[in-house]
C-alpha cells in the first residue's frame, strides 16, 4: 500500500475532504506517469495490471492535460459506471496530480430532481 | 493512435444522450432520462485508413448548471451542436453555447445535428431558420436516433474534420 503524497493531501485538506486512501494519479511535467493509487478503480477504472499502465487507461483525460497550476475541478463525470466522480486537477513544482472524489450520492439526488422539472417542463412544451 | 475530445452541446432533452447510446451501442430508448454532470463513453472510428478514437463527452443540457460549461468544454476537439427542431427554442439555447465556445477556447470543428427527424411533420423550423453562425458548421445534419437515420454520419463527419484539421496543422 503507498502513503498518500502531501501534495494530495495537504490539497484535500484544504478544500475539506476525506484525506484517507484518495484516488489519485501523479504525472511529471511530460506527462509520464509517477505514481498512481488502486482506489482509481472504485471510479470504474480498470487498473489490473501495475506494470501495463499508461495514459491510455485515462482516456477521460484527452485534452485535459496540463493540469492548471490553480485547481480546476470538473464536476459530475461519470467515467465508466454508474458512478460519479468529481476531478480535481492542479500542478505543484513536484509535477501534475488528478484526484477522484466520489460525488455519487448528491449526484443521484440532483438527477431526480432535475429530472421530474425537466420532465414537467417538455410536458408544458419548453 | 489518434485520440480526440468530442463534446455533446445542447438544450436539455434535445437527443444528446440519444446519439451516443445509438452511435456507441446501437441502442435507443423512449424514456427520457436526463443526464447530470457529463457522462463519457468512447468509440473508435475508421475514416479510409486512419483510425481515430473519439472521447465523447455527454454534457447535461439543463441551464442552471452552465457555469460548469466552461470546465467540461476544457480541451475539446470539436463538438456536436444539438437542436430539437419541434422545441425552437432549443436554437437559442445552441447560439448561446457556440458563443460561450467561440469567447471561451474559440473556434472548434463543429456539426449541427437537427434531431428527431422521424418527427419531422412536428417541426416548427427548418435549416433555413438556423441563425448564421450554423454557416460555419462543416454540415448540417437531419438525424434520428429513434429511427437511426444518419447518426453515424454526424459522428463521421466531425470525426474526418477533426482528422483533416490535424493534416493541416
Ligand atoms: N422521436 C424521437 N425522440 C427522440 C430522439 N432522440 C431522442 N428522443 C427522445 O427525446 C428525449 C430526450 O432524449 P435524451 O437523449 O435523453 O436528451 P438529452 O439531450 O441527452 O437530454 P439531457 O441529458 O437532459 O440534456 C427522450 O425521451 C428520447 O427518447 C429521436 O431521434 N426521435
Ligand atoms: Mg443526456
Amino acid at each position: 500500500m503507498n502513503v498518500t503524497p502531501s501534495s494530495v493531501s495537504e490539497y484535500l485538506q484544504s478544500i475539506g475532504g476525506i484525506t484517507d486512501n484518495p484516488a489519485y494519479l501523479h504525472l511529471d511535467d511530460s506527462n509520464q506517469i509517477v505514481d498512481w493509487s488502486i482506489q482509481l478503480n472504485d471510479h470504474g477504472l480498470k487498473l489490473f495490471d501495475a506494470q501495463m499502465i499508461t495514459l491510455k487507461n485515462f482516456s477521460f483525460l484527452e485534452g485535459l492535460l496540463p493540469c492548471p497550476n490553480n485547481p480546476l475541478v470538473i464536476p459530475r463525470m461519470q467515467i465508466a459506471s454508474t458512478q460519479y466522480s468529481d476531478l480535481h486537477m492542479f500542478s505543484t513544482p513536484l509535477g501534475q496530480w488528478i484526484i477522484l472524489l466520489d460525488s455519487t450520492c448528491a449526484s443521484i439526488q440532483a438527477q431526480l430532481e432535475q429530472q421530474s422539472r425537466l420532465s414537467s417542463e417538455l410536458l408544458t412544451g419548453g | 493512435m489518434i485520440q480526440k475530445k468530442v463534446c455533446m452541446l445542447g438544450a436539455f432533452a434535445v437527443g444528446k444522450s440519444s446519439l451516443v447510446r445509438r452511435f456507441v451501442d446501437n441502442i435507443y430508448s423512449d424514456v427520457y432520462t436526463t443526464t447530470i454532470g457529463v457522462r463519457i463513453d468512447k468509440k473508435i472510428v475508421n475514416i479510409g485508413d486512419e483510425t481515430l478514437s473519439l472521447v465523447l463527452w455527454d454534457v447535461h443540457g439543463e441551464d442552471s448548471y452552465q457555469n460548469v460549461l466552461s470546465a467540461y468544454i476544457r480541451g475539446m476537439a470539436g463538438y456536436l451542436l444539438v437542436v430539437d427542431p419541434t422545441r425552437p427554442h432549443s436554437v437559442d439555447n445552441a447560439t448561446n453555447l457556440k458563443n460561450l465556445i467561440d469567447t471561451e477556447i474559440g473556434p472548434k470543428p463543429f456539426v449541427v445535428v437537427m434531431n428527431k427527424c422521424d418527427l419531422k411533420e412536428q417541426w416548427l423550423i427548418t435549416q433555413d431558420d438556423l441563425p448564421d453562425w450554423a454557416n460555419d458548421a462543416e454540415l448540417i445534419i437531419e438525424a434520428s436516433s429513434k429511427n437511426d437515420t444518419d447518426v453515424n454520419l454526424v459522428f463521421q463527419t466531425l470525426a474526418e474534420s477533426l482528422l483533416q484539421n490535424r493534416q493541416a496543422q
